[in-house]
């Protein structure tokens, strides 16, 4: 049986071949999807959000005739026409804002220490009609919904999405979630001040990921913290996490960062609290 | 007629006019270049940090004002006495300045407000009791595109002693939310429940986050303000949707929101109001 799912989702982002006039489906996270080839090149795909209680279904599953409508107004319809590739390729990719991550159990980094911390991250779920070189994107969809934030002062601060998970201080044993990454987030308090780890904005657009097959990476994140209100240095390795092997690269990242990137990554409640 | 021609020719095509003819051409051709590269350093240096509406200001008294000057240059070229068309134009200018206060002090006006910078081409904002989107801030007046599309058009010098509201001067803004509910119902289940509202709505920020407030005891209800913060663009969505949501939840949870109450009084502390029933015909 677990050979079953560990094929299912290795098989999660390999092309599929879409038989004509035939309709498909898969559930991942919350997203439900259908896709339908026309015989004019027609491509059909739907999406609607379920319950969380909705059973994931990894691969696409053929669906009899008459079970679809796209009279089904529940259901969010797009038709893309022409071509007559008849694959379709899902990829996953980083959130398309940066994530404010905050901790469930609020941590703290003693001055000079440094400090390895895993959290995952639903990724976003983006089609292609064909693969390889003659891959075109057709979509992109979130598999979770995840609520809005601001970071920073009132002014001049991003909009990001908020992301409230507990940390892990080492890999998991448990199975991943299929649609999730696990970054490794590597902090070094370089201040002289106790580091009081309350959120922490992370610019996922530079992130890549990549797979061994059976869960999601992303490349590791080295933030040093040199003081309150200063601006903490972070960088981007090019790789995923040290203690993953046998990764292959699934996908690059949204915006390429450049080698260093100063950011002002933590930020305290008082300067949100200043209303 | 070929007398005539040779006539005409002799006597306007001389070697001096076309001297002069092409002293004037060139004179408007260097000029013309001169006006484009003084407007590309403008624009390059004074103008690099100014908004659109003070580039193009900028652009238009360089371009105007070039002009104006090839002009003068070209009827001096003409032969044209320049210190009396000056002369002539300053009792000109006087009298034109006296009758065009108003537009003199628009002008001026408009200067205060590029100045100030209180808003810019695009903003969202409230003029007394008008509010639309700026259209263009030109010299006399400002024109704001209202929601429903007309075009107002506002003189600079009453905008400057008005007060003025800039909507979407800052990314993200708060939305208030004034609610009553019945004096029988649980507070903290109301409070509970519109927190939730604003959590599950993904259009709603968590921070800053919504902020809720008992405000008085009403004469129908508890008077409650719930406010959410949001991303600017995002108003009418986050509207429909609180709003929405909130009707949902508070008919689920069985939450009564009161409304004005008018009792008849018949004279009677006892009696009701007489009816009289009628059969139709």
């Amino acid at each position: 049986m677990q050979i079953n799912v560990d094929r299912k989702r290795s098989n999660l982002w390999v092309p599929e071949k879409l038989k004509l006039k035939t309709w498909y489906y898969r559930c991942i996270g919350t997203l439900e999807l259908w896709v339908k080839k026309e015989e004019k090149g027609e491509l059909i795909i739907g999406w609607r959000r379920c319950a969380e209680e909705t059973e994931e279904v990894l691969e696409w599953v053929e669906l009899s005739a008459g079970k679809v409508k796209v009279s089904d107004s529940s259901i969010e319809w797009d038709w893309y026409a022409g071509g007559s590739i008849q694959e379709i390729t899902m990829l996953p990719a980083m959130p398309n804002r940066p994530l404010v991550l905050k901790p469930q159990i609020r941590r703290h980094i003693q001055p000079g220490c440094k400090t390895q911390l895993l959290f995952f991250i639903p990724v976003w779920l983006l089609f292609y009609s064909g693969h390889g070189d003659e891959q075109n994107k057709l979509c992109e969809l979130p598999s979770e919904v995840l609520s809005s934030t601001w970071f920073g002062e009132m002014q001049n601060g991003e909009l990001c999405y908020a992301l409230e998970r507990d940390l892990l201080e080492s890999r998991p044993a448990v199975a991943l979630s299929p649609h999730s990454a696990v970054c490794t987030l590597n902090i070094h308090n370089a201040s002289n001040s106790l580091l009081d780890f309350q959120r922490m904005a992370i610019h996922v657009e530079h992130l890549s990921l990549f797979s061994d097959g059976h869960s999601l990476y992303t490349n590791e994140v080295y933030v040093k913290f040199i003081g309150v209100d200063k601006i903490s240095q972070v960088k981007y390795s090019a790789r995923g996490p040290k203690w993953s092997s046998g990764l292959t690269k699934l996908k690059g990242p949204r915006e390429h960062p450049t080698k260093s990137l100063l950011k002002k990554s933590f930020y305290f409640i008082r300067s949100l609290t200043d209303m | 007629m070929e007398l005539f021609e040779n006539n005409f020719f002799s006597r306007y095509f001389t070697t001096a006019v076309l001297h002069e003819a092409l002293q004037i051409v060139l004179l408007v051709v260097l000029g013309f270049l001169l006006v484009r590269i003084v407007d590309f350093f403008v624009r390059r240096t004074i103008t690099r940090n100014a908004s659109e509406q003070a580039k193009a200001i900028f652009h238009k008294i360089v371009t105007y004002g070039g002009w104006a000057l090839i002009t003068l240059l070209v009827l001096s070229e003409l032969g044209l006495r320049l210190s009396a068309l000056l002369g002539a134009a300053g009792v000109v200018g006087i009298a034109v300045g006296i009758a065009s206060q108003k537009s003199l002090g628009n002008i001026i006006s408009g200067f205060f407000l590029m100045s100030d910078k209180t808003f810019e081409v695009g903003d969202v904002i409230s003029i007394g009791t008008k509010t639309g989107v700026v259209h263009s801030l030109d010299l006399l007046s400002i024109k704001l595109r209202t929601f429903d599309n007309t075009l107002i058009r506002i003189p600079n010098d009453s905008i400057i002693s008005t007060e003025i509201t800039n909507i979407t001067r800052f990314p993200i803004r708060r939305m208030d939310f004034k609610i009553q509910v019945a004096y029988k119902e649980s507070l903290l289940e109301v409070k509970q429940l519109l927190l939730n509202v604003a959590r599950t709505n993904p259009l709603c920020l968590d921070e800053p986050e919504p902020f809720f407030l008992y405000k008085e005891f009403g004469t129908s209800g508890i008077e409650i303000l719930f406010a959410v913060w949001f991303e600017k663009s995002d108003y009418v969505n986050v509207k429909n949707s609180v709003f929405e949501d909130i009707k949902h939840r508070f008919d689920r949870a069985g939450i009564e929101i009161p409304f004005q109450h008018i009792t008849l009084y018949a004279g009677s502390d006892t009696r009701p109001l007489p009816i009289r029933h009628f059969t139709a015909p």
